[in-house]
């Protein structure tokens, strides 16, 4: 059995254990993955992404984990934990819908806590979006879509919000191109010439809608968001089936009160959460 | 009138004219760099309230005794007009001061300024149907009752206004370096006073809180460098007291050094980054991009587009290469931002 790194190149060739929303994430900056294999077949695979917990501390979300027999989950923890132990890490953790035996019990041979919970994510419908009342508010000319600006602009954009340490839920913000984004949905906001405010989202390769940076700077901030908000709904309302889904992650105080003011009462799906001190 | 009351009236307006003339041209050159909205404003309000006054007093000279009634009105609406203008004008002044912001003003301010075409109208269908004053023959303008109610109005309107934009400024450290004494004395002494005495000290006390205004800016100017338009070593000192105050925390600080022209550098880093960056024109080929929140991210990106925009300009401008160089520096561990702004300065 050979653990080796999963890349652009060989990702294909492994298209049964990860599934194509994952796959598009492989080659960024953040992301890493490894599978398991014996002679050409593939026996399992572990997709994490790292994020900075503090200026000095990291930790690893598992994003994916796959496998079907306990020392195939043993060999790919080994080949996680010799990664991530180069690196200043503070914890792991996971969140996974319906895990599938054995991945429970490899998780607690490796030490991770577990528990059934609320995920932090929260599936809606484009038609759920366009039912809420702030959609009917009007749009104000000065909220653009982002195709409407140039790359350039783009840059400055995404620069500003790092320096006001923003990047929303990925990490590798800035290495992410302009074309990632779904430029008719992902707004932006001008004021006095510059861009203040930025809604970017992203399309993924099934169809689900994903905010991925919601940000507004100025006198005018909290009113700039709702209004990149309703920009938003609107244009994908247009541009998309109602029954396209929207995944909203709740990882902040921010998210977490704005989904609750969108959707009161609307539960995330359940799932197994795992962490792991580092 | 008396030659007393002449020289009075020539000794204000000249001294006015003098005055905004010389903050005029000691500012408008350093303004030239900056070129905020807020210096813009300050200048159109210096200029209008120069139009004001010379409006307000041209009376005595242009009109004493034409005869000529109906000229002697349009005159008299125009000034009305002028100090109107002023008025609102100092409102957009004092809400940009407070936000820092003109199109902010205008998306979520702009009912506070409906008045002003409202009342124009007024002031015009006046000249050919008398409803708030009108010129008798013997020298003096009546004022109906409809002209002191409106004028309350709007005096209320433009405090109220000025108020609410007012109370914003507890989100906003701009006001550290502004006074609000200058600022509202005109908005509410001008109407005060007339609705009291029937005294018009609109253009002087305009004039006055525009050279105390003056002086409050140049206070401001003092921490930019007048060629780049970024903040100089002045606030750079700044800073250092305000951060062992504990009012600012730096992460990160980026230094950028260029053995080449110093002026295409500044082009570059004007071009590149947010408006807003707090960015130091250290010293002649040096400068320093500080940032709060940002993280060693940040810097990568910021260092990146900066360094692709200088090998642009050395591919262009092969004879006069930039040579930047770009040293990124976070703070340590335990380390305070007071010493990490000490240690910047030791590399």
């Amino acid at each position: 059995m050979i653990v080796s790194d999963i890349t652009e190149e060989n990702i294909d060739a492994f298209s049964g254990l990860i599934k194509e929303d994952m796959a598009e994430n492989i080659g960024r900056k953040t992301f890493r993955g490894k599978v398991l294999t014996d002679e050409d077949d593939a026996l399992g695979a572990i997709i994490w992404e790292y994020r900075e917990v503090s200026d000095f501390d990291e930790e690893a979300e598992i994003k994916l984990v796959s496998f079907l027999s306990e020392d195939a989950g043993e060999a790919l923890f080994e080949a996680y934990n010799d990664e991530i132990s180069l690196r200043s890490m503070y914890r792991s953790y996971l969140e996974l819908e319906k895990p599938v035996e054995p991945v429970p019990e490899v998780l607690s041979e490796q030490k991770f806590s577990t528990k059934i919970q609320e995920s932090r994510d929260l599936y809606v419908k484009v038609s759920d979006l366009m039912a809420l009342e702030i959609a009917r508010k009007k749009v104000p000319s000065y909220v653009e879509k982002l195709g409407m600006i140039t790359e350039k602009e783009f840059k400055q954009g995404i620069n500003w919000c790092l320096y006001n340490g923003r990047h929303g839920i990925y990490e590798d913000l800035p290495s992410l191109s302009m074309d990632w984004f779904d430029k008719d949905v992902s707004c932006v906001v001008r004021t006095d010439g510059e861009l203040t405010g930025f809604f970017m989202i992203h399309r993924t390769t099934t169809g689900i809608l994903v905010p991925v940076l919601l940000y507004a700077s100025g006198a005018n901030f909290r009113k700039d968001l709702l209004r990149m908000i309703v920009f938003a709904i609107k244009k994908s309302g247009i541009k998309y089936p109602p029954g396209t889904l929207v995944m909203i992650r709740r990882h902040t105080d921010e998210t977490k009160a704005l989904s609750d003011y969108l959707f009161p009462g609307m539960k995330g799906r359940e799932v197994l959460y795992g962490e792991r001190k580092e | 009138m008396t030659l007393m009351d002449r020289l009075t009236v020539e000794l204000y307006f000249s001294s006015t004219a003098f005055f905004i003339c010389l903050g005029f041209v000691i500012i408008s050159k350093r303004l030239r760099s900056l070129n905020t909205p807020g210096d813009r404003l300050f200048l159109e309000l210096s200029l209008s309230n120069l139009l004001y006054s010379a409006l307000s007093y041209s009376r005595i000279y242009i009109f004493e005794e034409s005869g000529l009634e109906t000229l002697w009105v349009v005159h008299q609406t125009v000034i009305e007009a002028a100090g109107l203008f002023m008025g609102y004008l100092w409102l957009m002044f004092v809400g940009y001061t407070v936000f820092g912001s003109r199109d902010y003003l205008k998306r979520e301010y702009w009912p506070f300024f409906i008045p002003v075409p409202v009342l124009l109208s007024l002031l015009i269908i006046n000249i050919f149907h008398p409803i708030l004053f009108v010129y008798d023959q013997m020298g003096f303008f009546i004022y109906y009752p409809a002209y002191y109610v409106i004028a309350a109005i709007e005096a209320v309107y433009i405090v109220v206004s000025g108020i609410l934009i007012f109370r914003n400024n507890r989100n906003t450290d701009r006001m550290r370096r502004f006074r609000i004494g200058p600022v509202l004395t005109p908005v509410v002494l001008v109407p005060l006073v007339f609705l009291t005495t029937g005294a018009r000290i609109g253009p002087i006390c305009y004039t006055v809180a525009i050279i105390f205004m003056f002086f409050s800016m140049t206070a401001r100017i003092q921490y930019y460098d007048e060629e780049p338009g970024f903040y100089n070593r002045v606030y750079r000192e700044y800073m250092c007291e305000l951060v062992k105050e504990g009012r600012k925390d730096y992460k990160n600080l980026m230094i950028l050094k260029c053995g080449g022209d110093d002026r295409a550098l500044a082009d570059i880093i004007r071009r590149e980054l947010h408006r807003n960056v707090e960015k130091v024109h250290y010293s002649k080929g040096e400068y320093e991009i500080f940032s709060e929140h940002g993280n060693a991210k940040y810097l990568d990106m910021t260092c990146e587009m900066l360094s692709n925009a200088a090998s642009e300009y050395d591919r262009v401008h092969p004879d006069s290469p930039l040579k930047l160089e770009c040293i990124k520096i976070r703070r340590d561990k335990g380390e305070s931002a007071f010493e990490f702004l000490g240690r910047t300065r030791s590399l």
